[in-house]
């Protein structure tokens, strides 16, 4: 009877368990996703997903929770092509949009559209510790969504094309899941902090990112990516602006209807295409790798971030001393793997190679 | 296995292509192996070893394999049995088209001087486009030397398409045209006063079929002056129509305004409602034309603008695209809109 009661208690303890990691105001079936772009982790394998068609960001319970410390040593060539034919198509009519890793399984998840016309099929694949690529199908999992739609508010009447904004980053920081978008119309951009849970409702206001230049020319800005970076015990954000300079952005600050000015402390010059941005520490010392198309991967000093003064005079200097790693040409994506190494997918000349690198 | 074996001699096993499904025709249901049906009929898409995503079922005493996704057009896809023998057997996908059927409708701003300072294109296609090749089929020239111009524009993977992939926003790239920035300051403006350019859409951009345009499209624009002044709504010269017509309200500008914001950001309204009616934008979009649904009642009306509405600079009603400030940022924002009161008789 003490054995069977063991037992009872034991099972309800675990499904207790499988609940709470269950998404929050969540419901099981299909997500009504239209596009799967930037990815995201929050806690407990719940991943979120950017849809810039649909305006929404989901977040789903990818259930996969089976903590593994180290990834193995990542290397496969043509991941586009395998996906394509896994999807039964060819890798001309596949395109890679997100590449994020689970921090707690350290499996790699990519988020795909099968097709390249206003139908194509968002899909999410996996990829696990083996190799082995597989679908994460969205067909029957728990998850809930947050509209990025602006609340309805002042605006004119409905008349003309919506405005639809392209999400170029998302990230969970501090409970909320930050969203960076950039508007196909007015030259807009909003960063949303949406709270997570969602709670059912519209987003709120978006936050406006401005960029001071040399402290004088003030214009809305759009963040390329970002990552969320803490300097003594304060959170901020990195974020590479589309203008070229690297800010630096107070988490504290990020509040519905806000206007935010981002401090420059690098400016990283002409012909910069940031595309993605992780921190990490190595050696005892705190480090930023920036993946730019056009010049390769640098390596940017990130100790004393707080000390370095905005830039606000005319001047040459570029604030954060950075290294230009000249070995990664054709970075397309860059996100963290485990501790001691970064995962990298390179264009290699149309195959598209899925590699981890040890943190320089 | 072994009775398994012994039912599915290769000589018996044929696989067809019917309905969307590859169906292997020789197989008892009985003959399951433990390991699934995946371990001995996969179907292949090009010459890759990955089986394609799908699901096992026994049809009309048949096992049928049905692809997750429908069969993509110009893939050649290789349903494979392995019993004893190998039987392998090639279906083609539907096939590409080939008749080009897509062309660039228009390029926005269609004036033919542009601002230095120039914000964005926009590109409309006839027909929906594919994703994921706009910067290498959108070129910049430079129309003396016939060189293009180097990353004159914001090259984002997301690409700033409408709902239906048939408009595109193009944005230069705001670091070179944001004044006091490094590269405003060294290499400058991809648009130099004077010079003259060629925005060239390249033929082989596939629309969403797969297949190239008809034909490339080029606009071709000198550079002007660049623009930094907010457009001001009380130099706007407002044509009231006459009472009792459906004769448009007009207003002109006296620079041009963004093509795409001048039909969302503009609306009539009377004491106690919009006005329904159809927008048009004309004269190399300085002309802004609302063609009311009903006649125009005598009265008095209004016409409201979001300051957020641009011009092809970026320029807001309210602000410059980039505010030489001296005071600290406000902290908040409030959406404001501009009115303009005018009279029917």
């Amino acid at each position: 009877m003490r054995h069977l009661f063991l037992t009872l208690a034991a099972a309800c303890l675990t499904a207790a368990l499988a609940l709470s990691a269950d998404v929050p105001n969540g419901t099981p079936g299909k997500v009504p996703l239209r596009s799967a772009g930037a990815l995201a982790f929050g806690n407990d394998g719940v991943l979120f997903i950017g849809d810039s068609l649909g305006g929404s960001v989901v977040a789903v319970n990818t259930r996969d929770t089976k903590a593994s410390a180290k990834a193995s040593a990542v290397d496969i060539k043509g991941i586009n092509e395998k996906a394509a034919a896994l999807l039964g198509t060819s890798a001309d009519q596949i395109l890679i949009n997100d590449v994020k890793v689970n921090p707690i399984s350290k499996n790699i998840y990519l988020s795909v559209s099968r097709g390249k016309g206003p139908d194509a099929i968002p899909v999410i694949l996996r990829i696990d510790a083996a190799g082995k690529l597989s679908e994460f199908s969205l067909d029957n999992v728990q998850f809930s969504s947050a509209s990025l739609a602006d609340a309805p508010a002042s605006k004119p009447g409905p008349r003309g094309d919506p405005r639809n904004d392209a999400i170029t980053e998302i990230a969970f920081v501090n409970g909320a899941v930050l969203v960076a978008g950039l508007s196909n119309q007015e030259f807009a951009s909003d960063l949303r902090s949406i709270p997570y849970p969602f709670k059912g409702e519209a987003s709120g206001a978006g936050i406006k990112m401005y960029h001071g230049s040399h402290g004088r020319y003030e214009t809305q800005s759009p963040i390329r990516t970002f990552v969320a970076y803490t300097i003594g015990n304060q959170q901020f954000l990195l974020a590479a602006y589309t203008c070229t300079p690297l800010v630096k952005i107070p988490v504290s600050e990020l509040k519905p209807g806000a206007k935010v000015e981002g401090t420059t402390i690098a400016e990283l010059g002409a012909g910069n295409r940031p595309l993605d941005l992780i921190a990490y520490r190595k050696d005892n010392h705190d480090y930023l790798l920036l993946a730019n198309s056009n010049r390769g991967v640098m390596k940017l000093d990130a100790a004393n971030l707080e000390q370095y003064q905005p830039i606000v005079a005319h001047t040459e200097a570029t604030g954060v001393p950075y290294t230009t790693l000249a070995d990664f040409k054709g970075v397309k994506h860059l996100t963290r793997l485990d501790d001691s190494s970064a995962l990298m997918l390179f264009d290699n000349a149309g195959s598209m190679d899925l590699r981890a690198v040890s943190l320089p | 296995m072994l009775a398994f074996l012994s039912t599915a001699a290769a000589g018996n096993i044929s696989i067809k292509l019917e309905a969307g499904a590859f169906r292997v025709i020789g197989l008892t249901e009985a003959a399951k192996p433990a390991e699934g049906w995946a371990s001995v009929v996969a179907i292949y898409a090009g010459n890759s070893d990955v089986p394609m995503l799908g699901s096992y079922a026994f049809e009309n005493r048949a096992l049928a394999f049905h692809p997750r996704f429908p069969l993509a057009a110009g893939v050649r896809y290789r349903a494979v049995f392995k019993g004893i023998e190998t039987v392998e057997v090639a279906f083609d996908g539907p096939p590409i088209p080939t008749n080009p059927l897509t062309r660039v409708d228009s390029i926005y701003p269609s004036a033919d001087i542009l601002p230095s300072n120039a914000l964005r294109f926009y590109i409309y296609f006839s027909a929906p486009m594919s994703r994921g090749e706009a910067w290498r089929h959108i070129h910049l020239i430079d129309a003396a030397t016939n060189q293009p111009v180097d990353m004159p524009f914001l090259e984002l993977d997301q690409e700033l398409w409408d709902q239906n992939n048939q408009r595109l926003t193009v944005l230069f790239d705001p670091g070179r045209i944001k004044r006091g920035l490094v590269p405003t300051n060294t290499i400058g403006p991809a648009i130099v006063e004077g010079k003259h350019y060629k925005l060239v859409v390249d033929r082989d951009f596939h629309d969403a079929r797969g297949v190239s345009l008809l034909a490339g499209f080029e606009k071709s624009f000198r550079g002007g002056p660049s623009n930094r002044i907010p457009p001001e709504p009380k130099n706007w010269r407002i044509t009231a129509p006459h009472a009792g017509t459906t004769q448009p309200l007009v207003i002109t500008f006296p620079k041009p305004m963004d093509y795409v914001l001048l039909q969302r950001m503009i609306g009539i309204f009377d004491a106690q409602r919009e006005i329904q009616g159809r927008i048009s934008v004309a004269a190399n979009e300085t002309e802004w034309r609302f063609t009311p649904a009903e006649p125009w009642k005598p009265g008095s009306y209004r016409i409201t603008a979001d300051n957020v509405l641009e011009d092809i600079s970026g320029n807001h009603l309210d602000r410059p695209f980039d505010v030489d400030m001296f005071e600290t940022v406000t902290k908040h924002i409030v959406t404001n809109t501009t009115s303009i009161p005018f009279e029917i008789r």
